[in-house]
């Protein structure tokens, strides 16, 4: 950030503010376009989905209705809501247990579970999908709430942020909580779990919409279509109906609807989870 | 209201020893402060009598139970820390009863006994507040409320004036004192400014690296310190201390350091002749005479009604506060002469006190 200072004349600093602002804006279009371009899509008569202007000449809301009676759309968005609030809730807890386990008890091999829980971040799921697929199914969880769910619970990042955060609360505060005669599970209850609820919130943001736009594994694991989640769906009208862009961009949409509104409301939250996850 | 005993107290952090075997008795209502220089192990002591730190050998008693093993809620004492340690989601009343709720007291009494405490310390209006919205000054009351509501047998307190600006301290002091007086619990404090140590303690202990140093009233620390140790903690400015030789050759009885002669008015009792001694006089022991001794002025530092010097005697470097105001600039001389009564001697090779 340029303040006016000795070194920069007037006129330069303006230069410099005047092509921050321009680029801004393109990245800002660039990104925002193709929202548009979804939205407008989705209001589209079939024969104007390839027409180049953004306004829908005819504007309809035969796309939606298409999408809610002609496929089993709600089922889709209910399954993905109750997978992504239940792993949410649950992930929240455990991983502020493990957390608070992993930065304040002392118990044997604390390190070493540390490290191997960390060293899970450098694997991505499209690496591990087909061990992950084999085990999920050994437990007898394919086309099931449980191997949506529980799969989606394992995951250090959660539980590494916390781990963190739980490290810089002053040790003194706990202290104080013993003195005061509480034992372990009141200091997390009434004292841990109250202090992180920020970075809870964030997490849970995070977590809701991750689990909401979740794609691969759902399809990995679930062929039922009763157990589809919404981008499941969307997917499958590409096959069903090609080139029905009018459909899946008004699905797409409706998905979209509530990751907006969360993002509106909760803006602030997810703006500090970002800067915490992100490099300080 | 309990005594507390501490019998031998040994802690080692693995094979670290940081605290030596340290005995001392507090009696029911005392206001025992323990004093020493950063990393003597104040704090370990004192987290020790909490139940905070295990204890590693040696036993500690309150009110005549030993208590090595008992958990701290057990132990029924209550703990003022450097930084407060508030419950920041909780607001101040909610801090004060929250051991109280712990304990299962009903909410109509917590409600009262919270009310109570408040009033005594001056904190019935900010009961709603949460800690973040209160200033330095009216945190530490609310740590010390939470520690009064539950009416303790010992109240244990760490550094608890380190985070006040100066004038705030000199008050929070006066206050802690007076609380203490009036309710009359016996009160471990620690501290690590003997000026505090001074003004609040019945009785203190001073702590060198682990070990005990001596114990006792602030005043007998003062006039008859046991060690070189404890004659430069205890006392502002520290004490001037000169090696040298008491001798009754020549003259009559002397004490010699290299050029400095300092004719004495009998020989100090106890004090060997011809042998390596220290000689400790506090600054305040001096006084501006036309027969005494000319030393050389190098700082002068007025404080109004009294000013401190910093001078050279003898190739003897000195300090004095003399209770006038004085007109003095560098390089000056300045007769002094000390007060004899107030001479301390100590073993040159122990730094034990022998007079
Ligand atoms: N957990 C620990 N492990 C190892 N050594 C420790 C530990 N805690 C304290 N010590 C050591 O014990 C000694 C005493 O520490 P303590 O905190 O009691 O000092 P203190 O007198 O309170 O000092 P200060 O005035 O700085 O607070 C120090 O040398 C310190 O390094
Ligand atoms: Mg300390």
């Amino acid at each position: 950030m340029n303040k006016p200072g000795l070194a920069f004349s007037l006129s330069q600093v303006r230069i410099v503010r005047g092509v921050q602002m321009l680029v801004t804006l393109i990245l800002a279009v660039m990104t925002v376009f193709p929202l548009f371009w979804m939205i407008s899509t989705a209001f589209k008569q079939p024969s104007d989905v390839f027409s180049m202007n953004l306004i829908p000449e005819a504007p309809t809301l035969r796309n939606f209705v298409y999408v809610f009676t002609e496929v089993n759309f709600l089922r889709y968005l209910f399954n993905t809501l109750v997978v992504s609030a239940s792993v949410t809730l649950i992930a929240l807890l455990f991983h502020s247990m493990s957390g608070y386990a992993l930065a304040r008890l002392r118990f044997p091999g604390r390190e070493v579970i540390f490290m191997t829980m960390f060293s899970t971040f450098l694997v991505s799921l499209p690496v591990i999908i087909v061990p992950l697929f084999i085990l999920v199914r050994t437990l007898g969880m394919l086309n099931s709430y449980a191997g949506l769910i529980i799969p989606a619970i394992f995951n250090a990042f959660g539980i590494f942020l916390l781990r963190q955060y739980y490290l810089s609360i002053p040790r003194e505060l706990e202290e104080a909580a013993v003195i005061d005669g509480a034992g372990y599970w009141r200091i997390y209850w009434s004292l841990i779990l109250p202090l992180s609820r920020p970075l809870l919130s964030s997490l849970a943001i995070l977590f809701f919409l991750t689990n909401w736009n979740a794609f691969l594994w759902p399809l990995t694991i679930t062929s039922d279509q009763e157990l589809w989640m919404v981008q499941v769906g969307i997917s499958a009208f590409k096959g069903q109906y090609s080139a029905s862009w009018n459909y899946i961009m008004a699905a797409s949409t409706i998905v979209a609807a509530p990751t907006l509104i969360l993002f509106l409301i909760f803006q602030r939250q997810i703006m500090d989870s970002i800067k915490t996850s992100g490099l300080k | 209201m309990a005594s507390i005993g501490l019998d031998n107290i040994v802690k080692a952090y693995g094979s670290l020893e940081v605290i030596h075997g340290v005995s001392v008795d507090i009696e029911d209502g005392d206001f025992v402060v323990l004093v020493g220089p950063s990393g003597c192990g104040k704090s370990t002591l004192l987290r020790m009598i909490a139940g905070l730190e295990d204890i590693t050998a040696g036993t500690l008693s309150i009110g005549g139970t030993i208590v090595n093993n008992l958990p701290p809620k057990k132990r029924n004492i209550a703990m003022v820390f450097q930084n407060y340690a508030l419950y920041p989601h909780m607001t101040v009343g909610q801090n004060m009863g929250f051991s109280l709720k712990l304990g299962g007291v009903p909410k109509a009494e917590i409600g009262r006994k919270v009310q109570a405490a408040a009033e005594v310390l001056g904190l019935s209006a900010l009961l709603d507040r949460f800690p973040g919205q209160l200033s330095g000054g009216q945190r530490q009351r609310v740590a010390m409320g939470r520690a009064i509501v539950r009416d303790p047998q010992v109240f244990l307190f760490d550094e608890p004036l380190s985070n006040l600006d100066a004038k705030l301290r000199v008050v929070m002091r006066a206050e802690i004192k007076s609380l203490q007086a009036s309710l009359g619990t016996t009160t471990v404090y620690v501290t690590h400014d003997q000026v505090e140590a001074m003004t609040m303690a019945d009785k203190i202990v001073v702590m060198n690296e682990g070990r005990v140093e001596q114990i006792g009233s602030p005043l007998k620390l003062f006039n008859t310190p046991d060690n070189v140790f404890v004659a430069s903690f205890i006392g502002s400015p520290v004490m001037n201390f000169i090696p040298g030789i008491v001798t009754t050759a020549g003259t009559g009885p002397t004490f010699l350091s290299g050029d400095l002669r300092l004719p004495l008015p009998h020989l100090p009792h106890g004090v060997p002749k011809e042998t390596d001694v220290i000689l400790g006089i506090r600054p305040q022991y001096w006084r501006r005479d036309p027969t005494g001794f000319e030393a050389q002025a190098e700082v002068i530092e007025p404080t109004g009604s009294e000013t401190q010097l910093e001078l050279s005697m003898q190739g003897h470097r000195l300090t004095v506060v003399l209770h006038e105001q004085l007109e003095v600039r560098r390089g000056d001389k300045v007769p002094l002469l000390p007060d004899f009564d107030k001479m301390l001697f100590f073993d040159a090779a122990s730094h034990r006190r022998i007079a």
